[in-house]
Protein backbone atom coordinates (compact mmCIF):
# COMPACT_ATOMS: atom_id res chain seq x y z
CA UNK A 1 0.00 0.00 0.00
CA UNK A 2 1.24 3.46 -0.86
CA UNK A 3 -0.04 6.31 1.30
CA UNK A 4 0.46 10.00 0.56
CA UNK A 5 -0.71 13.04 2.52
CA UNK A 6 -1.31 16.15 0.40
CA UNK A 7 0.12 19.43 1.65
CA UNK A 8 -2.39 22.16 2.43
CA UNK A 9 -3.75 23.60 -0.81
CA UNK A 10 -2.56 20.74 -3.02
CA UNK A 11 -5.22 19.00 -5.08
CA UNK A 12 -5.52 15.28 -4.47
CA UNK A 13 -5.54 14.59 -8.23
CA UNK A 14 -2.12 16.17 -8.71
CA UNK A 15 -0.69 14.20 -5.80
CA UNK A 16 -2.23 10.98 -7.13
CA UNK A 17 -0.82 11.56 -10.62
CA UNK A 18 2.67 12.17 -9.23
CA UNK A 19 2.44 9.01 -7.13
CA UNK A 20 1.21 6.89 -10.03
CA UNK A 21 4.02 8.19 -12.18
CA UNK A 22 6.55 6.79 -9.71
CA UNK A 23 4.79 3.42 -9.72
CA UNK A 24 4.49 3.40 -13.51
CA UNK A 25 8.20 4.17 -13.87
CA UNK A 26 9.03 1.20 -11.64
CA UNK A 27 6.69 -1.02 -13.66
CA UNK A 28 8.13 0.15 -16.98
CA UNK A 29 11.84 0.37 -16.18
CA UNK A 30 12.39 -1.61 -12.98
CA UNK A 31 14.96 -0.35 -10.47
CA UNK A 32 18.71 0.26 -10.61
CA UNK A 33 21.36 -2.00 -9.11
CA UNK A 34 22.14 0.77 -6.63
CA UNK A 35 18.52 0.93 -5.49
CA UNK A 36 18.44 -2.84 -5.08
CA UNK A 37 21.65 -2.76 -3.04
CA UNK A 38 20.22 -0.09 -0.75
CA UNK A 39 16.94 -1.96 -0.23
CA UNK A 40 18.83 -5.19 0.49
CA UNK A 41 21.01 -3.51 3.12
CA UNK A 42 17.94 -1.86 4.67
CA UNK A 43 16.08 -5.15 4.94
CA UNK A 44 19.09 -6.91 6.46
CA UNK A 45 19.45 -4.13 9.05
CA UNK A 46 15.73 -4.27 9.76
CA UNK A 47 15.90 -7.98 10.44
CA UNK A 48 18.59 -7.33 13.03
CA UNK A 49 16.57 -4.51 14.64
CA UNK A 50 13.42 -6.64 14.72
CA UNK A 51 15.11 -9.48 16.59
CA UNK A 52 16.27 -7.38 19.53
CA UNK A 53 13.95 -8.69 22.24
CA UNK A 54 12.05 -11.79 23.23
CA UNK A 55 8.82 -9.93 22.46
CA UNK A 56 9.91 -9.06 18.93
CA UNK A 57 11.33 -12.52 18.36
CA UNK A 58 7.99 -13.94 19.48
CA UNK A 59 6.21 -11.70 16.97
CA UNK A 60 8.49 -12.83 14.17
CA UNK A 61 8.10 -16.52 14.95
CA UNK A 62 4.32 -16.17 15.34
CA UNK A 63 3.98 -14.17 12.13
CA UNK A 64 6.00 -16.52 9.98
CA UNK A 65 4.47 -19.70 11.37
CA UNK A 66 1.02 -18.19 10.65
CA UNK A 67 1.50 -16.89 7.11
CA UNK A 68 4.07 -19.44 5.89
CA UNK A 69 6.51 -21.48 7.99
CA UNK A 70 9.58 -21.07 10.13
CA UNK A 71 11.91 -22.31 7.38
CA UNK A 72 11.03 -19.17 5.43
CA UNK A 73 12.05 -17.07 8.40
CA UNK A 74 15.40 -18.82 8.71
CA UNK A 75 16.03 -18.50 4.97
CA UNK A 76 15.10 -14.80 4.72
CA UNK A 77 18.64 -13.33 4.62
CA UNK A 78 19.66 -15.68 1.79
CA UNK A 79 16.42 -15.16 -0.09
CA UNK A 80 16.72 -11.39 0.10
CA UNK A 81 20.36 -11.58 -1.02
CA UNK A 82 19.36 -13.66 -4.05
CA UNK A 83 16.89 -11.11 -5.48
CA UNK A 84 18.05 -9.52 -8.77
CA UNK A 85 17.00 -6.31 -10.51
CA UNK A 86 15.30 -8.52 -13.12
CA UNK A 87 13.22 -10.14 -10.37
CA UNK A 88 12.09 -6.74 -9.09
CA UNK A 89 11.31 -5.53 -12.62
CA UNK A 90 9.24 -8.64 -13.31
CA UNK A 91 7.26 -8.29 -10.07
CA UNK A 92 6.70 -4.57 -10.63
CA UNK A 93 5.55 -5.21 -14.21
CA UNK A 94 3.18 -7.95 -13.05
CA UNK A 95 1.55 -6.29 -10.06
CA UNK A 96 1.89 -2.49 -10.37
CA UNK A 97 -0.74 -2.34 -13.10
CA UNK A 98 -3.77 -0.15 -13.51
CA UNK A 99 -6.18 -3.11 -13.50
CA UNK A 100 -4.70 -4.31 -10.21
CA UNK A 101 -4.99 -0.96 -8.47
CA UNK A 102 -7.52 0.47 -6.03
CA UNK A 103 -7.18 4.17 -5.22
CA UNK A 104 -9.04 5.91 -2.41
CA UNK A 105 -9.07 9.54 -1.39
CA UNK A 106 -9.83 10.51 2.15
CA UNK A 107 -10.79 14.17 2.15
CA UNK A 108 -12.02 16.39 4.99
CA UNK A 109 -15.61 17.61 5.14
CA UNK A 110 -15.26 21.37 5.14
CA UNK A 111 -17.35 23.37 7.59
CA UNK A 112 -19.78 25.54 5.66
CA UNK B 1 5.91 -11.30 44.71
CA UNK B 2 8.53 -8.59 45.07
CA UNK B 3 11.53 -9.16 42.86
CA UNK B 4 14.73 -9.69 44.85
CA UNK B 5 17.12 -6.85 44.20
CA UNK B 6 20.12 -8.04 46.21
CA UNK B 7 22.65 -9.81 44.04
CA UNK B 8 21.31 -8.30 40.81
CA UNK B 9 23.92 -6.53 38.74
CA UNK B 10 21.52 -4.16 37.05
CA UNK B 11 22.29 -2.05 34.02
CA UNK B 12 25.42 -0.58 35.58
CA UNK B 13 26.08 1.85 32.68
CA UNK B 14 29.48 3.47 32.17
CA UNK B 15 29.39 7.20 32.70
CA UNK B 16 31.73 9.75 31.14
CA UNK B 17 31.65 13.53 31.30
CA UNK B 18 33.70 15.30 28.64
CA UNK B 19 35.66 18.44 29.68
CA UNK B 20 33.15 20.60 27.75
CA UNK B 21 30.22 19.20 29.74
CA UNK B 22 28.80 16.56 27.36
CA UNK B 23 27.44 13.70 29.49
CA UNK B 24 27.68 10.14 28.17
CA UNK B 25 26.08 6.96 29.45
CA UNK B 26 27.09 3.77 27.65
CA UNK B 27 25.74 0.29 28.17
CA UNK B 28 27.08 -2.69 26.28
CA UNK B 29 24.56 -5.37 25.34
CA UNK B 30 25.00 -8.40 23.13
CA UNK B 31 21.51 -9.49 22.13
CA UNK B 32 21.90 -8.40 18.52
CA UNK B 33 24.73 -6.78 16.50
CA UNK B 34 22.96 -3.42 16.77
CA UNK B 35 23.31 -0.15 18.67
CA UNK B 36 20.85 2.52 19.77
CA UNK B 37 22.21 6.06 19.81
CA UNK B 38 20.20 8.69 21.68
CA UNK B 39 21.17 12.37 21.83
CA UNK B 40 19.05 14.65 24.00
CA UNK B 41 19.50 18.40 24.18
CA UNK B 42 17.79 20.76 26.62
CA UNK B 43 16.07 22.58 23.77
CA UNK B 44 12.38 21.72 24.08
CA UNK B 45 9.35 23.81 23.37
CA UNK B 46 9.44 25.65 26.73
CA UNK B 47 12.32 27.59 25.19
CA UNK B 48 10.18 28.87 22.30
CA UNK B 49 9.75 32.64 22.39
CA UNK B 50 6.29 33.24 23.86
CA UNK B 51 5.21 35.18 20.78
CA UNK B 52 6.53 32.48 18.46
CA UNK B 53 5.48 28.97 19.55
CA UNK B 54 6.77 26.09 17.43
CA UNK B 55 10.42 27.10 16.87
CA UNK B 56 11.85 23.99 18.59
CA UNK B 57 9.43 21.77 16.68
CA UNK B 58 10.19 23.25 13.26
CA UNK B 59 13.92 23.07 14.01
CA UNK B 60 13.47 19.36 14.82
CA UNK B 61 11.88 18.85 11.39
CA UNK B 62 14.68 20.54 9.47
CA UNK B 63 17.76 19.87 11.61
CA UNK B 64 18.80 16.79 9.61
CA UNK B 65 18.38 18.51 6.24
CA UNK B 66 21.97 19.51 5.73
CA UNK B 67 25.02 20.39 7.83
CA UNK B 68 28.17 22.33 7.10
CA UNK B 69 29.78 19.01 6.13
CA UNK B 70 26.93 17.06 4.53
CA UNK B 71 24.10 18.03 2.17
CA UNK B 72 20.55 16.92 2.92
CA UNK B 73 20.74 14.29 0.20
CA UNK B 74 24.09 12.99 1.43
CA UNK B 75 22.74 12.59 4.96
CA UNK B 76 19.61 10.84 3.71
CA UNK B 77 21.69 8.55 1.51
CA UNK B 78 24.23 7.75 4.25
CA UNK B 79 21.45 6.77 6.66
CA UNK B 80 19.24 5.09 4.07
CA UNK B 81 21.94 2.76 2.81
CA UNK B 82 22.54 1.58 6.40
CA UNK B 83 18.84 1.01 7.07
CA UNK B 84 18.83 3.79 9.66
CA UNK B 85 15.75 5.92 10.36
CA UNK B 86 16.27 8.97 12.53
CA UNK B 87 13.71 9.62 15.24
CA UNK B 88 13.58 13.30 16.09
CA UNK B 89 11.24 14.26 18.91
CA UNK B 90 10.45 17.42 20.82
CA UNK B 91 9.02 17.44 24.31
CA UNK B 92 8.40 20.44 26.58
CA UNK B 93 12.00 20.37 27.80
CA UNK B 94 14.08 18.39 25.32
CA UNK B 95 14.81 17.89 21.66
CA UNK B 96 16.10 14.40 21.01
CA UNK B 97 17.59 12.61 18.03
CA UNK B 98 17.89 8.85 18.17
CA UNK B 99 18.26 5.86 15.91
CA UNK B 100 19.16 2.19 15.73
CA UNK B 101 22.09 1.15 13.56
CA UNK B 102 24.17 -1.95 12.98
CA UNK B 103 27.16 -2.18 15.31
CA UNK B 104 29.51 -2.03 12.31
CA UNK B 105 28.03 1.37 11.37
CA UNK B 106 28.21 2.91 14.85
CA UNK B 107 31.27 5.15 14.32
CA UNK B 108 29.98 6.64 11.07
CA UNK B 109 26.42 7.16 12.28
CA UNK B 110 27.49 8.74 15.57
CA UNK B 111 29.79 11.18 13.71
CA UNK B 112 26.97 12.04 11.35
CA UNK B 113 24.49 12.65 14.18
CA UNK B 114 27.05 14.82 15.97
CA UNK B 115 27.34 16.96 12.85
CA UNK B 116 23.53 17.23 12.69
CA UNK B 117 23.39 18.38 16.31
CA UNK B 118 26.32 20.80 16.09
CA UNK B 119 26.26 22.21 12.55
CA UNK B 120 22.83 22.27 10.90
CA UNK B 121 22.67 24.80 8.07
CA UNK B 122 18.86 24.86 7.65
CA UNK B 123 18.75 25.42 3.86
CA UNK B 124 15.96 27.76 2.77
CA UNK B 125 14.38 25.29 0.32
CA UNK B 126 14.29 22.54 2.95
CA UNK B 127 12.82 24.97 5.47
CA UNK B 128 9.99 25.87 3.07
CA UNK B 129 9.17 22.18 2.52
CA UNK B 130 9.25 21.27 6.20
CA UNK B 131 7.25 24.33 7.19
CA UNK B 132 4.58 23.20 4.75
CA UNK B 133 4.56 19.75 6.34
CA UNK B 134 4.22 21.18 9.83
CA UNK B 135 1.39 23.42 8.63
CA UNK B 136 -0.40 20.35 7.27
CA UNK B 137 0.14 18.57 10.60
CA UNK B 138 -1.31 21.56 12.47
CA UNK B 139 -4.37 21.57 10.20
CA UNK B 140 -4.83 17.86 10.89
CA UNK B 141 -4.55 18.53 14.63
CA UNK B 142 -7.13 21.29 14.36
CA UNK B 143 -9.47 18.77 12.73
CA UNK B 144 -9.01 16.19 15.50
CA UNK B 145 -11.31 16.58 18.54
CA UNK B 146 -8.84 14.66 20.73
CA UNK B 147 -5.91 16.94 19.88
CA UNK B 148 -8.04 20.10 20.06
CA UNK B 149 -9.28 19.06 23.51
CA UNK B 150 -5.76 18.29 24.80
CA UNK B 151 -4.20 21.54 23.58
CA UNK B 152 -7.03 23.58 25.06
CA UNK B 153 -6.83 21.66 28.33
CA UNK B 154 -3.11 22.39 28.69
CA UNK B 155 -3.91 26.07 28.19
CA UNK B 156 -6.60 25.90 30.88
CA UNK B 157 -4.31 24.08 33.32
CA UNK B 158 -1.22 26.24 32.85
CA UNK B 159 -2.51 29.51 31.48
CA UNK B 160 -2.25 31.17 28.10
CA UNK B 161 1.11 32.80 28.86
CA UNK B 162 2.79 29.72 30.38
CA UNK B 163 5.10 27.70 28.05
CA UNK B 164 3.11 24.53 28.87
CA UNK B 165 0.00 26.30 27.57
CA UNK B 166 1.49 26.76 24.10
CA UNK B 167 1.02 24.33 21.21
CA UNK B 168 4.32 22.48 20.63
CA UNK B 169 3.93 22.56 16.85
CA UNK B 170 3.10 26.28 16.89
CA UNK B 171 0.25 27.94 15.02
CA UNK B 172 -0.30 28.77 11.35
CA UNK B 173 0.43 32.40 12.23
CA UNK B 174 3.65 31.71 14.13
CA UNK B 175 4.88 29.34 11.42
CA UNK B 176 4.39 32.07 8.85
CA UNK B 177 6.96 34.21 10.66
CA UNK B 178 9.50 31.44 11.09
CA UNK B 179 12.52 31.82 8.86
CA UNK B 180 16.13 30.85 9.35
CA UNK B 181 16.54 34.12 11.23
CA UNK B 182 14.45 32.63 14.04
CA UNK B 183 15.71 29.03 13.94
CA UNK B 184 19.45 29.71 13.85
CA UNK B 185 19.53 31.90 16.99
CA UNK B 186 17.45 29.24 18.79
CA UNK B 187 20.00 26.61 17.81
CA UNK B 188 22.97 28.80 18.81
CA UNK B 189 21.46 29.57 22.20
CA UNK B 190 20.06 26.20 23.24
CA UNK B 191 22.34 23.61 21.65
CA UNK B 192 25.36 23.54 23.94
CA UNK B 193 27.64 20.73 25.14
CA UNK B 194 26.61 21.42 28.74
CA UNK B 195 23.01 20.58 27.82
CA UNK B 196 23.70 17.46 25.77
CA UNK B 197 23.12 13.96 27.08
CA UNK B 198 24.43 11.09 24.93
CA UNK B 199 23.27 7.54 25.58
CA UNK B 200 24.64 4.58 23.62
CA UNK B 201 23.29 1.07 24.19
CA UNK B 202 24.27 -1.97 22.17
CA UNK B 203 26.92 -4.26 20.86
CA UNK B 204 29.87 -1.91 21.20
CA UNK B 205 32.49 -1.66 23.96
CA UNK B 206 32.00 1.24 26.36
CA UNK B 207 35.62 2.35 25.97
CA UNK B 208 35.19 2.55 22.24
CA UNK B 209 31.94 4.51 22.66
CA UNK B 210 33.75 7.04 24.85
CA UNK B 211 36.49 7.43 22.20
CA UNK B 212 34.05 7.99 19.35
CA UNK B 213 31.87 10.38 21.36
CA UNK B 214 34.95 12.34 22.44
CA UNK B 215 36.09 12.58 18.84
CA UNK B 216 32.64 13.73 17.72
CA UNK B 217 31.85 16.22 20.49
CA UNK B 218 35.16 16.95 22.27
CA UNK B 219 36.02 19.98 20.11
CA UNK B 220 32.67 21.66 20.81
CA UNK B 221 33.38 24.90 22.64
CA UNK B 222 32.38 24.55 26.33
CA UNK B 223 29.10 26.26 27.12
CA UNK B 224 26.03 25.51 29.19
CA UNK B 225 22.45 26.35 28.40
CA UNK B 226 21.08 26.46 31.91
CA UNK B 227 17.78 28.17 31.62
CA UNK B 228 15.50 28.51 34.58
CA UNK B 229 12.50 26.23 34.04
CA UNK B 230 9.07 27.86 34.01
CA UNK B 231 7.31 28.18 37.33
CA UNK B 232 4.93 25.44 38.44
CA UNK B 233 1.36 26.78 38.30
CA UNK B 234 -0.54 27.67 41.44
CA UNK B 235 -3.04 24.92 42.33
CA UNK B 236 -6.46 25.67 40.84
CA UNK B 237 -9.22 26.94 43.10
CA UNK B 238 -12.17 26.79 40.69
CA UNK B 239 -13.66 24.52 38.10
CA UNK B 240 -13.07 25.65 34.52
CA UNK B 241 -14.99 24.29 31.56
CA UNK B 242 -14.65 24.95 27.84
CA UNK B 243 -16.71 23.50 25.00
CA UNK B 244 -15.36 23.55 21.45
CA UNK B 245 -18.17 22.53 19.09
CA UNK B 246 -17.00 20.47 16.08
CA UNK B 247 -20.39 19.49 14.74
CA UNK B 248 -19.11 17.55 11.71
CA UNK B 249 -17.44 14.95 13.94
CA UNK B 250 -18.93 11.66 15.06
CA UNK B 251 -17.24 11.52 18.46
CA UNK B 252 -16.65 13.94 21.30
CA UNK B 253 -13.38 13.92 23.19
CA UNK B 254 -13.26 14.94 26.81
CA UNK B 255 -10.10 16.17 28.52
CA UNK B 256 -10.35 16.55 32.27
CA UNK B 257 -7.32 17.39 34.33
CA UNK B 258 -5.36 18.70 37.26
CA UNK B 259 -1.77 19.75 37.83
CA UNK B 260 0.17 17.48 40.18
CA UNK B 261 3.83 17.31 41.25
CA UNK B 262 7.27 17.49 39.66
CA UNK B 263 9.33 14.36 38.92
CA UNK B 264 11.73 15.27 41.72
CA UNK B 265 8.95 15.42 44.32
CA UNK B 266 9.39 12.69 46.98
CA UNK B 267 5.69 11.86 46.62
CA UNK B 268 6.08 11.17 42.89
CA UNK B 269 5.74 7.40 43.37
CA UNK B 270 2.50 7.80 45.34
CA UNK B 271 1.08 9.92 42.48
CA UNK B 272 2.25 7.39 39.93
CA UNK B 273 0.43 4.57 41.76
CA UNK B 274 -2.64 6.73 42.36
CA UNK B 275 -2.96 7.51 38.65
CA UNK B 276 -2.36 3.87 37.73
CA UNK B 277 -5.16 2.71 40.02
CA UNK B 278 -7.40 5.55 38.89
CA UNK B 279 -7.11 5.29 35.16
CA UNK B 280 -4.56 2.78 33.87
CA UNK B 281 -4.44 -0.59 35.63
CA UNK B 282 -6.00 -3.34 33.53
CA UNK B 283 -8.34 -1.69 31.06
CA UNK B 284 -8.09 1.91 32.23
CA UNK B 285 -8.28 1.41 36.00
CA UNK B 286 -11.37 2.54 37.87
CA UNK B 287 -12.29 4.97 35.09
CA UNK B 288 -12.20 2.31 32.41
CA UNK B 289 -14.16 -0.08 34.60
CA UNK B 290 -16.86 2.42 35.41
CA UNK B 291 -17.27 4.44 32.24
CA UNK B 292 -16.31 2.01 29.54
CA UNK B 293 -16.98 -1.45 30.92
CA UNK B 294 -19.89 -1.04 33.36
CA UNK B 295 -21.79 1.82 31.80
CA UNK B 296 -20.63 1.21 28.22
CA UNK B 297 -20.84 4.90 27.38
CA UNK B 298 -17.31 5.59 26.16
CA UNK B 299 -15.12 4.30 23.35
CA UNK B 300 -12.16 4.80 25.63
CA UNK B 301 -11.54 6.21 29.11
CA UNK B 302 -8.23 6.35 30.94
CA UNK B 303 -5.90 8.79 32.64
CA UNK B 304 -2.33 9.81 31.93
CA UNK B 305 0.17 11.23 34.41
CA UNK B 306 3.30 13.04 33.42
CA UNK B 307 5.47 14.52 36.15
CA UNK B 308 8.27 16.54 34.63
CA UNK B 309 10.73 19.29 35.41
CA UNK B 310 7.83 21.21 36.96
CA UNK B 311 4.45 20.05 38.27
CA UNK B 312 3.05 17.90 35.48
CA UNK B 313 -0.55 17.17 34.56
CA UNK B 314 -2.83 14.26 35.43
CA UNK B 315 -5.30 14.09 32.58
CA UNK B 316 -8.41 11.98 32.19
CA UNK B 317 -9.34 11.34 28.58
CA UNK B 318 -12.55 9.85 27.27
CA UNK B 319 -14.05 9.48 23.81
CA UNK B 320 -17.86 9.37 23.75
CA UNK B 321 -20.76 9.97 21.38
CA UNK B 322 -22.26 13.47 21.52
CA UNK B 323 -25.28 12.11 23.45
CA UNK B 324 -23.15 10.71 26.25
CA UNK B 325 -20.97 13.75 27.02
CA UNK B 326 -22.91 14.95 30.06
CA UNK B 327 -23.24 11.47 31.53
CA UNK B 328 -19.54 10.74 30.96
CA UNK B 329 -18.42 13.99 32.62
CA UNK B 330 -20.74 13.25 35.56
CA UNK B 331 -19.21 9.77 35.87
CA UNK B 332 -15.67 11.15 35.80
CA UNK B 333 -16.71 13.64 38.50
CA UNK B 334 -18.11 10.78 40.59
CA UNK B 335 -14.94 8.65 40.25
CA UNK B 336 -12.72 11.65 41.05
CA UNK B 337 -14.77 12.51 44.14
CA UNK B 338 -14.91 8.90 45.29
CA UNK B 339 -11.14 8.34 45.06
CA UNK B 340 -10.45 11.60 46.88
CA UNK B 341 -12.95 10.80 49.65
CA UNK B 342 -12.52 7.04 50.14
CA UNK B 343 -9.05 6.35 48.79
CA UNK B 344 -7.84 3.08 47.34
CA UNK B 345 -8.09 -0.48 48.66
CA UNK B 346 -5.17 -2.67 49.75
CA UNK B 347 -5.84 -4.93 46.77
CA UNK B 348 -5.80 -2.08 44.29
CA UNK B 349 -2.49 -0.81 45.64
CA UNK B 350 -0.90 -4.28 45.65
CA UNK B 351 -2.08 -4.96 42.09
CA UNK B 352 -0.72 -1.69 40.74
CA UNK B 353 2.59 -2.13 42.58
CA UNK B 354 2.93 -5.59 41.07
CA UNK B 355 2.04 -4.26 37.62
CA UNK B 356 4.51 -1.35 37.70
CA UNK B 357 7.42 -3.37 39.09
CA UNK B 358 6.59 -6.29 36.82
CA UNK B 359 6.55 -4.17 33.67
CA UNK B 360 10.03 -2.76 34.31
CA UNK B 361 11.95 -5.69 32.82
CA UNK B 362 9.92 -5.39 29.62
CA UNK B 363 10.77 -1.71 29.42
CA UNK B 364 14.45 -2.71 29.51
CA UNK B 365 14.13 -5.46 26.92
CA UNK B 366 15.46 -3.62 23.88
CA UNK B 367 18.43 -1.31 23.30
CA UNK B 368 16.01 1.52 22.55
CA UNK B 369 14.07 0.81 25.75
CA UNK B 370 17.24 0.87 27.85
CA UNK B 371 18.40 4.07 26.12
CA UNK B 372 15.08 5.81 26.88
CA UNK B 373 15.33 4.67 30.50
CA UNK B 374 18.91 5.96 30.82
CA UNK B 375 17.97 9.30 29.27
CA UNK B 376 15.33 9.68 31.98
CA UNK B 377 17.96 8.78 34.59
CA UNK B 378 20.21 11.53 33.20
CA UNK B 379 17.47 14.13 32.83
CA UNK B 380 16.13 13.75 36.34
CA UNK B 381 19.40 12.79 38.02
CA UNK B 382 17.94 9.52 39.32
CA UNK B 383 21.27 7.76 39.93
CA UNK B 384 23.09 5.07 37.98
CA UNK B 385 21.56 2.31 40.14
CA UNK B 386 18.02 3.59 39.62
CA UNK B 387 16.96 0.40 37.80
CA UNK B 388 17.79 -1.53 40.97
CA UNK B 389 16.16 0.94 43.36
CA UNK B 390 12.96 1.77 41.52
CA UNK B 391 11.18 -1.47 42.49
CA UNK B 392 11.72 -0.68 46.13
CA UNK B 393 10.63 2.93 45.67
CA UNK B 394 7.34 1.66 44.24
CA UNK B 395 6.84 -1.11 46.79
CA UNK B 396 7.47 1.16 49.75
CA UNK B 397 4.55 3.46 48.93
CA UNK B 398 1.77 3.09 51.50
CA UNK B 399 -1.99 3.35 51.10
CA UNK B 400 -1.95 6.52 53.19
CA UNK B 401 0.48 8.17 50.77
CA UNK B 402 -1.64 7.26 47.74
CA UNK B 403 -4.80 8.47 49.47
CA UNK B 404 -3.12 11.73 50.41
CA UNK B 405 -2.05 12.26 46.78
CA UNK B 406 -5.65 11.66 45.68
CA UNK B 407 -7.05 13.96 48.37
CA UNK B 408 -4.66 16.79 47.45
CA UNK B 409 -5.16 16.52 43.70
CA UNK B 410 -8.58 15.17 42.79
CA UNK B 411 -11.60 17.44 43.25
CA UNK B 412 -14.39 18.01 40.70
CA UNK B 413 -14.70 21.61 41.89
CA UNK B 414 -11.07 22.28 40.90
CA UNK B 415 -11.02 20.35 37.63
CA UNK B 416 -10.30 21.80 34.21
CA UNK B 417 -12.71 20.30 31.68
CA UNK B 418 -12.63 20.57 27.88
CA UNK B 419 -15.11 18.99 25.48
CA UNK B 420 -14.43 19.01 21.74
CA UNK B 421 -16.76 17.39 19.23
CA UNK B 422 -20.43 17.28 18.16
CA UNK B 423 -21.69 18.84 21.37
CA UNK B 424 -22.99 22.22 22.43
CA UNK B 425 -24.49 23.50 25.61
CA UNK B 426 -25.71 26.83 26.79
CA UNK B 427 -24.14 26.79 30.24
CA UNK B 428 -20.55 27.19 29.12
CA UNK B 429 -18.31 29.63 30.85
CA UNK B 430 -16.66 30.25 27.55
CA UNK B 431 -16.28 28.75 24.11
CA UNK B 432 -13.12 28.25 22.05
Amino acid sequence: MVSVTAATGQESKIVEDATLQVLDTAAASGITAQELDRATRQLRARMVFENDSVTNLGHQLGYFSTVTNLDTYAALPDRIGAVTTDDVARVARTYLTESNRTVGWFEPVLDS
Amino acid sequence: MNMPTSGLVGLNPTTTILPNGVRLLAKQTGTTPAVTISLTVRAGSVHDPLELPGVAFLLSRVIDRGTSGWSADEIAEALDIRGVSLRVAVTRHTLSISCDCLAEDFDTVLQLLADVVRNPVIPENELVTRRGEVLTAIRQDQDSPATVAMERLMKLLYGATHPYGQPTKGTPASLGQMGRDRLQPFHREHFAPGGLSVVVVGDVMSDHVAEVVTEAFGSWEPRTNDVRPPESPEPATTRRRVVIPMMNKSQSDIGYGFTTVARADPEYYAYWLMSNIFGQYGMGGRLGQSIRERQGMAYYAFCGFEAGVIAGPLIVRAGVSGDNVDKAVASIDAEVASLAADGVTDDELANSQRYLTGSLPRQLETNAGIAAFLQEVQQFDLGLDYDLRVRDLIDRVTRDQVNEAARLTLAPERAAVVIAGPYQDSTDDQVG
